[in-house]
């Protein structure tokens, strides 16, 4: 019973967290920075999602899992402007997103199996850099343009924010694949075998599962849904350049993680959210402009998820919805 | 291993040179460019009284009161007109120090450009790599003479758009390729720390000029178009021109845009024009802070945005804008973001563009320069010519033009000697520079560059555009 | 029956210590003084400017060792190690250029600031662990980036801050052995930092903090002692560097730099101080090193479109597939590769298979 109420206690205190930043909000009249945190944050929760599934499932920080979008993005691009139609441009897309899950997880995770966890997050960033290396290569560092997959950019509007039919799709997509995902890892047989052949390997075989398929599979699937980040959040922006998927959505996406808690997946939403607003409020709110009461040198962003970061670890480690371990 | 935040192209390239002794006009005949790049120094220069720029274009008819164009103040007789060019300048700023013919040899002068191909606003390194050579094959084809028989060699390093790095391969050009002068072809913290490296080595180094500030106690540094100050009026003239009142402005936040910013500022306000809202950005803003400020500029209203910062976060602002339904014309002092590059990804959003560039765009290179196409046909090896091909003709065209009415006793000194007592250089490509001792800021003018969608291109839509 | 009861062997069933033959300490000396040679000597042969570069390899070998003190005996990993670095940088630039310091002045506010700001981070991880802790470093690492470095009272403009040779070391040479000695100092250090309770109760801690604390080691100092060495290591590298390159500049400093020094670590090998040095050393002089290849770029050249590589872009796609390579077939890094030899050279006899302790991996990212 005591186990319940600190169990909700913790859900509570997080979800406080998160009513007094949407108070502070309005209060300070910023409340436009909510809809520009969901419009935002659901990318960086999209690539974090990818995130917390390979940290749940094998206790690695993926650095590639930007890339995998990237690649993604990069055979839309070259496919599409072959002539071929767009929506199989982005499934050959996705497909080559889990190629390269495929590869990385048969090529460089599979040796590493036993190695320290340290290791794998320096391999993850080895293959990481290589696909930017590969794209910048071929594309001659220069961006390329990319077409959204749905045109209308006015479907809603919330607080003078446009939201287009695109970035509707994305929040979506997030939303649904994050209660999807939470609950396949809490319900279904092979999601909590996931789990289990992370934390106890050896039994997870002795029960007769391979822990190697599962490997597999998470890796394919994290790819799936880094793919999925790149093809439908960057199209909104009318544009890519190489590498864009690590220098501009990893690191938010690592913050989104581990402020949602690293090992739940409606959290790597929540938190991505919350590094958008807070991002947008930073930009915006006057007293960090120069001149202003709290004039921050540099990039008030910056700072502020960092110090947000800082807050939210110290009153709660295991983030806003993780589990305590 | 870079994996630097956008991957930015488009790094301004043109250096503006001065030309000597060629009118608008006459520079299109560039066939016999070889003897015409050694006639007499134009007449008409810009009056030199004042540090800023205030020039009026080389039409021949004498600027007010000043026959001579020598520094004030310096000493030795002025440049008369019509000196023939092969006497070296009697002006002595400059002295020679012990490594003042570092680069020259009687077959060779060695420039050493550095530009950032890697790092946040990467150049296409082809277009630049093959660009950087044509002047000079096309001159040493054409007219060997101008040189009194050097050929230029261009040796080129990355900066990685990273001053610290910008001061390494400075020096790594100088020391160790036997750089005779240095050019930055762009980014403004590279540039200016480059020319600070240069200053205390006594090494000319020329660059388009972006700041002011920073670089106009250097005694060395060259600034070969206008400073992003000198621009304000101008993009002032043309926001009234566009028969607005409100303007928004949005700014890189960087120290060395300070002077910009504020340049601006008092322009708008001489100008009548009123700047409804106006923000410093990040210099690598991030989507949501993009989004945040085009929500801000569409609360104010405003049908044009003054915008100084990167192509990446000009494309960023744009097309966020084109999501929101807000689609301002987007003006600046561009060099950068007025490149094809820009064009080539960054529409629809940059349908709205209108920056000042050095030089004009490629639609209308052939009625001011025809040999620049003939030049790339024949040594470009099958590629075609790109606007960064152009700016970097431009650049070197100025160049020559130096070099050539420095005369045969070329040293570092004798250089700078002749860019601070010749009236004018005018290529014909940029506007006429000038540069006395007590202003290295050369630029006079600019043209006005249109972001076409279309055509997935940038047209003229003014051409020298000059200031005052 | 007697006999079983009797004590178990005595010493002289203990294999006698090795010692090595005089040929052997003979053949030893000369690897030594090969390697002496190669460090010490062959650089003054070469242009002012490549000794820039090999002062540089210096610096970074100080930086890993630097980073192994977080990454191999704490266990934390440190995402943000540029700004260590940089910090100490910047201090060291300042003090010389706007406070009008000497160079040492410099060096040791560099060292003292690293450490302090490594203490306050030390401070942060006592309570936040494994990866969030890891996240922490390396969001402090941008903040560093885009808010420390952009106050422009202690970090000057946008084309940085210079940073001038000091007096009496200003060829290019001379500065170069000053970093080798600091190098070694460094080194020493480290090793004697080691041998010490404290140090032995570092390793312990990484091991297994509970079972550290039941032994009565005090989790809390050690781990903070730890980052102070580390921080006092990093701003000690980043003063040498920015006087090496004459002028520091906040763009340096970014996250890829941090993601450089991570990877030269655990590339040179985790605990492993000549696997660290070669580690460091090798990352600072890869371009140099592609430079240097004869014909490097004339292959390039020949390589048609649209496949054609520059030098940056090769240097860009070579880097990581070493990695890749170097981690999947030696996950201990180029350290255990090297330990047979460096055992040798220590006196202790050739041991091919000898891969170093076995290491036992019970608390390592998970939060």
């Amino acid at each position: 019973m005591l186990a319940l109420v600190r169990q909700r206690a913790g859900l509570a205190t997080g979800i406080g967290i998160v009513a007094a930043l949407v108070i502070a909000l309005f209060v300070a009249g910023e409340e436009r920075a909510l809809v520009i945190g969901v419009y935002t944050g659901s990318a960086y929760g999209l690539v974090a999602l990818g995130l917390v599934l390979i940290y749940k499932s094998s206790g690695v920080f993926n650095f590639a899992a930007g890339e995998f979008g990237g690649v993604a993005l990069c055979t839309l691009y070259l496919l599409h402007s072959e002539g071929i139609p767009y929506g199989f441009a982005v499934v050959g897309g996705l497909v080559a997103a889990m190629v390269l899950g495929l590869l990385t997880e048969q090529i460089v995770v599979r040796p590493l199996f036993e190695a320290p966890r340290v290791t794998l997050l320096v391999a993850t960033a080895g293959v990481a850099l290589l696909a930017i290396a590969i794209q910048i290569w071929f594309f001659d560092s220069q961006g390329r343009p990319i077409a959204k997959a749905f045109p209308t950019t006015d479907r809603v509007t919330v607080l003078s924010v446009q939201i287009s039919d695109q970035r509707l799709w994305l929040i979506g997509t997030v939303l649904v694949l994050a209660v999807v995902l939470g609950l396949f890892f809490t319900r279904t047989n092979l999601g909590l075998a996931i789990i289990g052949a992370s934390q106890e390997p050896t039994a997870t075989e002795l029960v007769g599962i391979s822990v190697r398929r599962l490997s597999t599979f998470t890796w394919v699937l994290a790819a799936l849904l880094g793919g999925l980040a790149a093809v439908i959040a960057i199209p909104d922006g009318g544009s890519f350049t190489p590498g864009v998927m690590t220098s501009g959505y990893l690191i938010p996406a690592f913050t989104a993680a581990v402020l949602g808690g690293m090992t739940s997946l409606p959290g790597a939403f929540v938190g991505g959210v919350l590094v958008g607003i807070v991002q947008s409020f930073a930009t915006n709110a006057s007293i960090f402009q120069d001149g202003g009461a709290l004039d921050i040198p540099g990039t008030p962003s910056t700072l502020l998820v960092f110090i947000v970061l800082l807050v939210v670890l110290v009153i709660r480690p295991q983030g806003l919805l993780g589990r305590s371990s | 291993m870079t994996l630097r935040r956008p991957l930015l192209l488009l790094v301004a390239l043109t250096l503006v040179a001065a030309a000597c002794g060629q009118k608008a006009g006459v520079a299109g005949t560039g066939g016999e460019g070889g003897g015409d790049a050694t006639a007499p120094v134009v007449t008409a220069g810009p009056p030199v009284t004042a540090p800023s720029v205030g020039t009026t274009p080389p039409d021949g008819s004498t600027p007010p009161g000043t026959g001579s164009t020598a520094p004030t103040g310096s000493g030795p007789a002025s440049t008369e007109p019509q000196v023939p060019a092969t006497t070296a300048p009697p002006a002595a700023v400059y002295e020679p120090g012990d490594d003042d013919t570092v680069g020259v040899t009687d077959d060779e002068i060695v420039i050493g450009i550095h530009a950032p191909v890697t790092g946040a606003s990467p150049i296409p390194q082809t277009s630049f790599d093959i660009g950087k050579d044509i002047y000079w094959q096309f001159l040493a084809e054409n007219a060997p003479d101008q040189l009194f028989g050097r050929a230029v060699r261009v040796v080129f390093h990355d900066d990685e758009f990273n001053p610290q790095r910008a001061v390494q391969v400075c020096r790594e050009m100088v020391e160790e390729d036997g750089a005779f002068l240095l050019v930055g072809a762009g980014g403004a913290d590279q540039i200016t720390a480059c020319a600070q490296y240069a200053d205390e080595q006594g090494i000319p180094y020329l660059s388009a000029c972006v700041n002011q500030e920073d670089l106009a106690d250097l005694s060395t540094y060259f600034a070969t178009s206008l400073t992003y100050a000198e621009q304000a009026p101008l993009m002032l003239d043309q926001v009234a021109e566009l028969g607005v009142t409100e303007i928004g402005l949005v700014v890189s936040d960087t120290p060395s845009f300070n002077d910009a910013f504020e340049a601006i500022r008092a322009a708008a306000e001489e100008a009548g024009i009123t700047i409804a809202y106006d923000t410093r950005i990040n210099k690598t803003a991030a989507e949501a802070e993009q989004l945040s400020v085009v929500q801000e500029l569409k609360d104010a209203g405003v049908e044009v945005v003054i915008l100084l910062s990167s192509p990446l976060v000009f494309i960023g602002l744009a097309n966020q804008g084109v999501n929101q339904g807000f689609t301002p014309t987007w003006l600046g002092p561009g060099v950068t973001s007025g490149l094809n590059a820009v064009t080539n990804f960054g529409c629809p959003g940059v349908d709205t563009g209108l920056f000042f560039n050095p030089t004009p765009q490629l639609d209308v290179i052939d009625e001011l320069d025809p040999d620049f196409r003939a030049a790339y046909e024949q040594f470009g090896g099958g590629d075609p010519a790109d606007d960064i091909g152009l700016g970097l003709w431009a650049l070197n065209k100025a160049l020559g033009l130096m070099l050539a009415q420095t005369g045969e006793e070329l040293g570092r000194a004798a250089f700078m000697n002749t860019l601070v007592s010749t009236a004018g250089f005018d290529n014909g490509i940029y506007s006429p520079l000038g540069f006395t001792a007590d202003d290295h800021f050369g630029g006079t003018g600019a043209h006005l560059l249109d972001a076409n969608c279309e055509q997935k291109m940038y047209t003229t839509a003014a051409q020298f555009v000059e200031v005052g | 029956m007697t006999e079983l009861l009797t004590r178990p062997a005595a010493a002289q069933d203990r294999p006698a210590r090795f010692r090595p033959s005089a040929a052997g300490w003979l053949l030893r000396l000369v690897v030594w003084a090969a390697i002496a040679y190669l460090v010490l000597i062959v650089p003054l042969g070469r242009p002012a400017l490549e000794l820039q570069d090999f002062a540089r390899a210096a610096c970074y070998a100080i930086v890993a060792i630097s980073l192994n003190v977080l990454l191999g005996y704490v266990g934390q990993i440190s995402l943000g190690h540029a700004a260590f670095v940089g910090i100490g940088a910047f201090m060291s630039a300042y003090m010389v250029t706007v406070q009008g310091q000497a160079f040492w002045i410099g060096v040791l506010a560099a060292a003292a600031i690293g450490g302090a700001q490594a203490l306050v981070l030390g401070g942060v991880s006592l309570r936040i662990r494994g990866l969030y802790f890891a996240l922490v470093t390396l969001s402090y690492g941008l903040v560093a980036g885009d808010n420390i470095f952009q106050i422009e009272s202690f970090t000057g403009g946008g084309a940085g801050q210079q940073a001038p040779k000091p007096q009496g070391f200003e060829s290019e040479w001379r500065y170069y052995y000053l970093c080798l000695a600091f190098l070694a100092i460094v080194l020493y250090v480290d090793w004697r930092m080691m041998r010490t309770k404290s140090g032995r109760a570092l390793l312990a801690l990484r091991e297994n903090p509970r079972v550290a604390s039941t032994f009565g080691i005090n989790v809390r100092m050690a781990t903070l002692f730890a980052f102070v060495v580390s921080g006092v290591f990093a701003g000690l590298a980043g003063a040498l560097l920015a006087h090496n390159d004459l002028s520091v500049s906040a763009t340096t400093w970014n996250f890829n730099l941090s993601l450089v020094f991570v990877i030269m670590t655990v590339v040179g090998g985790l605990r492993s101080r000549p696997g660290l040095v070669i580690g460091g050393a090798f990352f600072a002089l890869t371009p140099y090193i592609i430079e240097k290849i004869p014909g490097f770029d004339d292959l390039l050249v020949k390589i048609p479109a649209p496949f054609d590589l520059t030098p940056e872009t090769a240097r860009l796609v070579i880097g990581p597939l070493l990695l890749l390579i170097t981690l999947i077939q030696f996950p201990g890094g180029i350290g255990q590769q090297i330990r047979p030899i460096t055992r040798w050279l220590a006196g202790h006899r050739f041991d091919i298979h000898d891969k170093g302790p076995k290491e036992v991996q019970i608390t390592d990212v998970r939060a």
